[in-house]
């Protein structure tokens, strides 16, 4: 039957993953901390029906050999770490990190997760914690009676304490670095794990190092950009309908073929 | 039987084929750096040469009935794809038609034009399907290792990380652009050509390459491949209704 029909099925196949890519993005638009991730294509194998260079029965060697594509087909999605937008929101527990970085969160199984979503609680014993309960790693405890917590743009926090001028160290926020981000598996809360193409963290003091530095009182939101994904979505849309008509005329060629006699 | 069936029956296949290389530029539509195929055809007749003493293969008259019509190349369109700002530091687009990326595989060097690059976990720039992107300095050429740090690319393929170079792009153009073949997977394969160091490669950071697939042009090509598809049906079944007549009629005794 026509190759057409399967390499514009597969050029839907890709369509359909981008679009599902899109609404995720824009499902997390207003997520703080999320990054969009984008899916790159590739082209599939070429069928070779003349090799460049054959020669011919009248000794003439071709320049250039036939082959025709077989679809495309998805390389990989890759999350995107561009900076978000900045929200003042005030809240003393709201961290952002201007530049790369990552906080690192203690996951229930032990494992260091990294994430950009800076809006911290504190928990029952005082520790600082993400909103779904993660220890942040190192671990910061806000004594119980401290009337503000400040933090510096080197991740210094410090409290003040009722009754004294001057205000007391409690512990360093540190933050991560990746050299390949895009390598990170997400598993869902704003969470990334380290893989083997992510490269191992190297952790610093914020604002050194190429680390972000730490703004208190502030929120990343998320980097999608809601006009850049209409249309993204709008290609795509428009994509994915070509290769049904693609699909269409070779099914009506076949069906001219059916007539033949 | 008569000569004319075979005729259209080539058209017929070779529409088929047109349809293989429309679907699959389609297919590609979205993909960055992919470069439009445009198949071109030829009538085909065994050449006199072959035959030298055959007055009928010679004859204008057999030239004109019975050549059929055959591929005659899939060709590459090489012009520029729409270049997309993405403001991600690792996609780059060349924004000079003639210029590639050299790309080190395990199949050998290849070519490329989709800069979508991104970082491996040894720190070397990589494409989307983990081949190391080259560096000028072909002696050493491992690959291009990146630094931690704000890395910026200039337009002559310099990669600097916070204001040091650290090495340069290997950007390569080609006399003639026809020798290069698809591999697949993004990648152009050199047959019978070397490559030549571009002075000019017009390398920009953040931004990418789309395909330059035009789909007004890829629609209308594709009705009219369905409707010469149609033609030559019509052609066939003018014939077998012919050959129906001499078959049935001819012969008839009033």
């Amino acid at each position: 039957m026509l190759r057409a029909l399967w390499t514009a099925a597969s050029g839907m196949t890709t369509q359909q993953i981008n679009i599902d890519n899109i609404a995720n993005n824009l499902a997390n638009v207003n997520n703080a901390g999320f990054k969009k991730s984008r899916v790159n294509f590739q082209d599939l194998l070429y069928q070779e029906l003349r090799p460049a260079g054959a020669i011919t029965a009248t000794g003439i060697s071709h320049p250039t050999g036939i082959q025709i594509g077989l679809g495309s087909n998805v390389v990989a999605t890759e999350k995107i770490f561009s900076q978000g937008n900045f929200q003042q929101t005030g809240n003393m527990l709201d961290i952002a990190i201007e530049g790369d970085g990552f906080f690192q969160v203690t996951l229930p199984d032990g494992n260091i997760g990294y994430t950009r979503a800076g809006s911290f609680k504190l928990n029952s014993d005082g520790d600082i914690v993400t909103p779904e309960g993660y220890l942040l790693e190192p671990t910061i405890n806000i004594p119980e009676n401290a009337t503000s917590i400040s933090i510096g743009t080197d991740g210094t926090v410090s409290v003040t304490l009722p009754g004294e001028a001057a205000t007391s160290e409690v512990g360093n926020i540190e933050l991560a670095r990746f050299i390949n981000p895009s390598g990170l598996k997400s598993i869902g809360n704003n969470i990334y794990l380290q893989t083997g193409a992510s490269g191992e963290p190297t952790t610093g003091v914020p604002g050194e190092d190429g680390i972000g530095s730490i703004a208190q009182g502030v929120l990343e939101m998320s980097n999608v950009n809601v006009v850049e994904e209409m249309v993204n979505m709008i290609t795509g849309q428009r994509a994915y309908e070509i290769n049904s008509k693609a699909i269409q005329t070779g099914d009506e060629m076949l069906q001219i073929v059916n007539n033949l006699k | 039987m008569l000569n004319g069936l075979y005729v259209a029956a080539s058209g017929m296949l070779q529409m088929e084929k047109k349809l293989d290389v429309l679907s699959n530029n389609l297919s590609n539509i979205n993909t960055a750096g992919y470069k439009m195929d445009t198949p071109t055809f030829e009538s085909y007749l065994k050449k006199e040469e072959d035959f030298p003493q055959d007055i009928i293969r010679q004859s204008k008259y057999n030239q004109t009935i019975n050549a059929v019509s055959r591929l005659a190349e899939v060709a590459t369109d090489f012009s520029s794809g729409n270049i997309r700002q993405t403001g991600n530091p690792f996609d780059l687009a060349l924004s000079n038609p003639d210029a590639f990326f050299a790309v080190d595989t395990p199949f050998g060097i290849k070519f490329t034009k989709a800069g979508n690059f991104k970082i491996d976990n040894d720190g070397y720039l990589v494409t989307q399907q983990g081949y190391r992107v080259l560096s000028r300095n072909v002696e050493n050429n491992e690959g291009i290792r990146i630094p931690n740090g704000n890395v910026s690319i200039l337009g002559n393929g310099q990669i600097t990380v916070d204001g040091t170079v650290v090495d340069n792009l290997y950007v390569v153009e080609f006399e003639d652009k026809s020798k290069l073949q698809k591999t697949g997977y993004n990648l152009f394969t050199a047959i019978d050509t070397l490559p030549e160091e571009s002075e000019n490669p017009r390398v920009m950071q953040g931004y990418l390459e789309e395909s330059n697939i035009n789909p007004v042009r890829e629609m209308v090509n594709m009705i009219s491949t369905h409707r010469a598809f149609e033609t030559y049906q019509r052609v066939i079944r003018t014939m077998d209704t012919l050959n129906e007549r001499a078959a049935n009629e001819l012969g008839k005794i009033a």
